[in-house]
């Protein structure tokens, strides 16, 4: 692991290999290293730099290039000084490693002073013998002098030994400078030559991160460096150039974006916990506060503000801030009103785990998480937008898989997602999601219900409110319509976000059309906006309601005040677009012709789709409606060209409308061609349509039940057939027989079940009638509705909504925008 | 001479050594620049008697007792021990003991002296073979003068005897102690009858009449006189010469920055020299050290050449700055901390200064009297101020010591700051 790198143990040509922007400090020292040994003068050094800068590799580096080219012996002492309690204990610990022994040679020396004098004496007879100037290397010299060696006779004493004649050079490290250093009293004020490790720049980050990967021969990291540069800001963002800290994100870069960044952020924020813990103790509990409210601030603060919320005097914070800089967790940033000095927390990092530990609400967790997806992504929109996709694919495999901590991850990530994107992004979970929503059974929907109902009982309330999202839409996609509703009506919470209120507010407004019809549904419409501003938006949703209300001029007003209101261009396009199409659907194609001005301005609208309008909103005498939705598209002279949303409807339409079912099927075949989901409404008018006009003898019978079998699940045509077929009985000619057989076929096709009742009870009676006394009286009637059910001539415009199959069909549930959508999972009443 | 492997690095073994940018500890050898009048001064000083050196920390009195040291006048043997960490006046004699014998001539003198009798002998008697061969480190030696050095109260008659010998040592002898002052405030600290009984036992020995060859040169950084004068013991140290530290004349300062920046290979404008010296507006190595090492880091930084127009940004910025804040900070603490009631009036008189550049003692007695300071005895606090380096004096005209420690109260230190 990374954090864990342990220059002690790396070969030199590693250590040599993965070093960067240090080598002319390293140089130097090196340099004046080998020239003080022709010098009288004795210069010892302090090597400066925060935990994870760098400083053991450093120091490791130069004293394996002064053994190896140089002929040096370096004695480098254990980090923790546990064996230090003196002076004279700190020169027995050089002697033990200069002479490699496992023991002490002083075991007998009681007295440390004289144990002072032995040991240096041991070390200058050494040198003396070995002939080799000696470099001691000191980590941690700041816990030393405050511990260990903290009176002042012992430090006078060490500067004694090191001031003349010392037959040693002594490298000390340090977090920061040591006050034994710079308190001017000290026997160590200004003694040593201080080097200090600057933090990396974005470039010598960059360079880290290549030479680390070229070092590991990470084949994958270096086959796309182009993508890793441009996450090489965000590392440097987030680490404030701190080495260690660059390493720990390099294992994120290294593994590129996967579905649980999240959860891989968090693991490395865990990770880093003893590392800012370790600093956190280098620094006072005031200066702690401080940082505290430092990290915990949404935006720079002045030293007076610090002073007030930290409540302390100013001189106190301006001193204590002062002392932050200098530990470099944090750093000025100029004076954006000309006048205060501003000061934020230098390491990201750190700001993001003080975050995640000291707020308490997940709320605010999230927002500060977002902030590392913001930098990761900085630039790189379109990143998002398919990382999102991909996290909601895997949250619905997940989903399946019954992996709900995962499922939670992911509903968290795409909230990160969610909000690093700069702007008209606030519905980006929830869409992801919803585009990637599998097609499912009813069963399968089921189950989808019962594994998203824990996930609404989370105390993550971003888990919470996109999963009863989530809930509502797979309880309207299985008529429950009013339980959907119970659900959107229990998730809206006063903390629901704003923009999560809309959208359970316009999926709420749409169930209530189904359970309440629309009027009612766009009273309670106008009642919420009327009570929360913020929800004007869905005067948009609510004018396509009023258009089902059959009170289109109210729907108009909604829009035109939705288009004057909304400050996006994009969201008026798609209101505008909606609304022309509900007019559509709902055929008020005189309102059409009047609205057609306002759509053929719209961009990206093509002169044949707005010809195409024009000829479906003709006055209605002219032509039959089936007849003008087939003519509009042929104005494509590809069927592929077709707008999906005019396919769609043409479809419903045209597999509604008698004698022109037929027509549908090469349409259907298109739909599902194009990957889109084919429904049991469309089905079910297909099949309609079929037995209306077809010869049971015919090729297209024998073909359309063929495609059938290969293209439609036998649970979806189970559906269709036990919930649709008796009651379209007394309408087709030759009645429930015609079904039957139809039903005989598919059985022998193996897409339906062999003991499908009635129709298997059907087939009973039929070969032995008086069996019908032994049913139940439910299966009677349905017996008796197949076997002799008298006709009744269908619908002869074909396009009443309330036709054989409830209104709908296609249009009872339609697709989303972005085109995965579900069928209603049964043949009640569509909802929206 | 340790045989090295100059593998990557190579040294210009053939260019006249220059010296390198120490900035902080003690400097030597080639090091150690400009200060040839200054060690001559000391020679006459010491020829005349022992001399006490104090200025502030690294103001280079190390530097000078270490030239001295390594370079000794002919005729002068150098012994020199640093008695920082000594608390006792045991220890310190036996840190002188142990460092005598390091010298041959003087284990040849207690050589001379073994067959006699005396405490001096009997102390020493353990150490037959160091005396015969010197294959002893000093540390060695120190353990066991230590040993036989039980009796704490019997070193005044072991000293009394070791100075006896001393007398009959062949040349002058210069025992340098480094830290002196340091040692006496931790004896103070000890046990402050027995320290006062050290000095007066101390000065004592320096004017026997019969120790004409011995000289002690006592340096140090803490001025231990005040606290000597609340103890009224301020007599036993005013037998000492005093020697000040004086700083480079400015042609000499420039031409020691040029060496430095060369020493340290640093790329620089041929005027660079000059301002460095204009800006600092001092000749006190320390203070060149501290501006030419913050000039170095910075072009270091950016991998470039230095300038002239860098010189005094980072000098405002750097040096003066918050990083060396508490570097020099003491400059402003050691009123607080020695001055005792002229604390305040030392304090405006360096705003005075610090302010309007130079003053005159009228004016200052002026500024004091509007302060309320009337009874204060300026001439009193400004001698305080000039022992301490603070300050300067020119007949009636007063003014710091340097631009730097000028520009430094100013900024960090004047009441005018806010700051008290």
């Amino acid at each position: 692991m990374p954090l864990l790198f342990n220059p002690a143990r790396a070969s030199l040509e590693e250590l040599e290999a993965t070093l960067v922007a240090r080598w002319p400090l390293l140089e130097r020292l090196e340099s004046d290293l080998l020239a003080d040994t022709r010098k009288k003068t004795r210069r010892h050094w302090q090597l400066i730099g925060p935990r994870g800068s760098g400083k053991s590799h450093f120091s490791e580096v130069l004293a394996r290039r002064l053994v190896r080219d140089h002929g040096w012996a370096v004695a480098r002492l254990p980090e923790e000084h546990y064996q230090i309690g003196s002076v004279g204990e700190l020169l027995e610990q050089i002697v033990i490693r200069l002479e490699q022994s496992n023991k002490s040679p002083f075991v007998g020396v009681k007295q440390l002073s004289d144990l002072e004098d032995l040991a240096i004496d041991r070390i200058r007879q050494w040198q003396l013998v070995n002939k080799k100037p000696i470099l001691v290397i000191l980590e941690n010299l700041g816990i030393l002098f405050e511990r260990q060696l903290r009176d002042r006779r012992s430090q006078s004493r060490l500067r004694e030994i090191l001031t003349r004649d010392s037959p040693f050079i002594l490298l000390g490290t340090a977090t920061s400078y040591v006050d034994a250093t710079v308190q001017h009293t000290a026997p160590f004020y200004d003694f040593f030559q201080v080097l200090t490790l600057e933090d990396l720049s974005s470039n010598a980050v960059a360079e880290l991160v290549e030479a680390r990967a070229r070092w590991n021969m990470d084949e994958m990291l270096l086959s796309r460096l182009e993508t890793v540069r441009a996450r090489i800001h965000a590392v440097f963002h987030f680490s404030g150039g701190n080495p260690r800290l660059v390493l720990a994100l390099y294992s994120i870069l290294k593994q590129g974006f996967t579905n649980n960044l999240h959860t891989q952020l968090l693991k490395l924020l865990d990770e880093v916990t003893p590392y800012y813990q370790q600093r956190l103790a280098d620094i006072s509990p005031q200066m702690g506060r401080i940082l505290a409210e430092m990290a915990l601030a949404s935006d720079a603060l002045t030293p007076a503000d610090i002073a007030r919320q930290c409540r302390m005097p100013i001189n106190h914070a301006t001193a204590n801030v002062a002392k932050l800089v200098a530990e470099r967790f944090v750093r000025p940033i100029g004076r954006p009103d000309k006048r205060r000095r501003f000061y934020e927390v230098n390491d990201r990092l750190f700001r993001l785990w003080m975050q995640m530990r000291e707020d308490h609400t997940a709320r605010q967790r999230l927002r500060f998480l977002s902030e590392f997806f913001q930098h990761w992504y900085e630039g790189h929109p379109d990143e998002i937008r398919h990382a999102a996709v991909r996290v909601a694919e895997a949250f619905w495999q997940d989903l399946q898989d019954e992996s709900a901590q995962r499922c939670r991850e992911h509903l968290t990530t795409l909230e990160y997602l969610q909000d690093a994107l700069p702007q008209h992004a606030e519905l980006l979970a929830i869409e992801s999601l919803m585009s990637r929503r599998p097609n499912t059974s009813t069963e399968e929907t089921e189950a989808q219900v019962r594994r998203l109902r824990p996930l609404v009982g989370s105390k993550n309330t971003a888990v919470r409110d996109i999963s009863a999202l989530l809930l509502a839409k797979a309880l309207q996609d299985l008529g429950e319509a009013e339980e959907a509703i119970e659900v959107l009506r229990a998730a809206d919470t006063p903390e629901l976000p704003r923009e999560y209120r809309y959208v359970l507010w316009g999926a709420r407004l749409r169930l209530a059309i189904a359970v309440s019809g629309p009027k009612k549904a766009l009273a309670e419409g106008v009642e919420v906006m009327r009570q929360d501003p913020f929800l004007e938006r869905l005067k948009a949703v609510l004018s396509c309601i009023a258009i089902q209300a059959d009170d289109v001029a109210h729907g108009r007003h909604l829009l035109d005040e939705y288009i004057l209101s909304t400050g996006c261009a994009h969201c008026a396009d798609q209101a505008v677009r909606r609304f022309v199409k509900q007019l559509l659907v709902s055929r008020k194609f005189d309102d059409l012709a009047k609205s057609l001005g306002l759509y053929e301005n719209l961009p990206g609208v093509s002169r044949t789709e707005v010809q195409a309008l024009r000829i479906l909103s003709a006055p209605l005498s002219r032509t039959a409606v089936a007849d003008r939705f087939m003519t509009a598209i042929k104005l494509w002279t590809q069927l592929s060209d077709v707008p999906k949303w005019l396919l769609r409807e043409t479809i419903c339409v045209v597999s509604n409308s008698q004698g022109n079912a037929l027509k549908s099927f090469p349409l259907i075949k298109h739909w599902a061609e194009r990957g889109e989901n084919i429904d049991q409404h469309t089905i079910y008018h297909l099949l309609l349509g079929l037995l209306e006009s077809s010869d049971d003898t015919s090729p297209s019978f024998a073909t359309i039940l063929d495609w059938i079998t290969t293209h439609v699940l036998q649970s979806e045509l189970t559906t269709v057939f036990v919930e649709g077929m008796p009651s379209a009985a007394r309408t087709l000619p030759g009645g429930g027989r015609t079904i039957l057989h139809a039903y005989k076929a598919l059985r022998d096709r193996g897409a339906l079940p062999p003991d499908l009742v009635p129709y298997s009870a059907v087939l009973e009676v039929s070969e032995a009638p008086d069996r019908i006394t032994a049913y139940s009286p439910e299966l009677r009637e349905a017996v008796e509705l197949l076997v002799g059910a008298p006709h009744h001539a269908r619908d002869k415009g074909g396009s009443s909504p309330q036709t054989h199959l409830p209104r709908g069909a296609i249009t009872s549930s339609r697709p989303s925008p972005q085109g995965s959508r579900r069928g209603s999972r049964s043949l009640k009443p569509s909802t929206a | 001479m340790v045989p090295l492997r100059y593998k990557f690095v190579v040294l210009d073994v053939s260019k006249k050594m220059k010296p390198a940018n120490v900035a902080g500890p003690t400097v030597r050898g080639s090091d150690f620049w400009g200060r040839e009048q200054e060690v001559a001064d000391m020679w006459r000083l010491l020829g005349h008697g022992s001399v006490l050196l104090t200025a502030p920390r690294r103001h280079g009195k190390s530097s000078l007792m270490n030239a001295l040291a390594d370079a000794p006048k002919e005729g002068w043997t150098v012994v020199y021990i640093d008695v920082e960490y000594v608390e006792t006046s045991s220890a310190f004699l036996t840190e002188i003991t142990a460092a005598l014998l390091q010298l041959d001539s003087f284990r040849t003198l207690l050589r001379k002296t073994a067959a006699a009798t005396g405490a001096l002998i009997r102390w020493i008697g353990n150490l037959k073979d160091e005396l015969a061969h010197g294959k002893h480190g000093i540390g060695e030696s120190k353990i066991s003068l230590r040993d036989a050095l039980r009796d704490e109260a019997s070193w005044p008659e072991l000293a009394e005897q070791l100075l006896t010998q001393l007398e009959r040592f062949e040349g002058k002898l210069l025992i340098i102690v480094d830290e002196f002052p340091m040692m006496v405030a931790n004896m103070l600290d000890h046990n402050e009858p027995r320290a006062i009984e050290f000095l007066k036992w101390f000065r004592g020995q320096r004017q026997r009449q019969r120790m004409d060859n011995v000289r002690f040169l006592l340096g140090g950084s803490v001025n231990i006189e005040p606290r000597l004068e609340r103890l009224r013991c301020e007599a036993l140290l005013n037998d000492l010469e005093r020697f000040r530290l004086e700083p480079l004349k400015r042609p000499r300062a420039e031409q020691f920055v040029k060496e430095v920046l060369e020493a340290e290979d640093a790329s620089f404008e041929p005027e660079v020299p000059q301002e460095i010296v204009r800006v600092a507006d001092c000749g006190i190595h320390f203070f060149l050290h501290v501006l030419i090492a913050e000039c170095l880091s910075t072009i270091r930084h950016n991998h470039r050449q230095l300038t002239t127009a860098d010189i005094q940004p980072i000098y405002n910025d750097r040096v003066l700055g918050p990083g060396n804040r508490a570097r020099f900070s003491h400059y402003r603490s050691r009123l607080r901390e020695y001055y005792g009631t002229f604390e305040r009036a030392a304090h405006i008189i360096l705003d005075e200064l610090a302010t309007r550049n130079e003053s005159s003692t009228t004016a200052l007695s002026e500024r004091l009297r509007l302060a309320d300071e009337t009874a204060i005895d300026l001439d009193h606090a400004l001698m305080l101020l000039e022992s301490d380096y603070y300050i300067e004096r020119d007949g009636e005209v007063v003014r710091f010591s340097s631009g730097f420690l000028r520009d430094w109260w100013l900024r960090n230190a004047a009441s005018s700051r806010g700051r008290s």
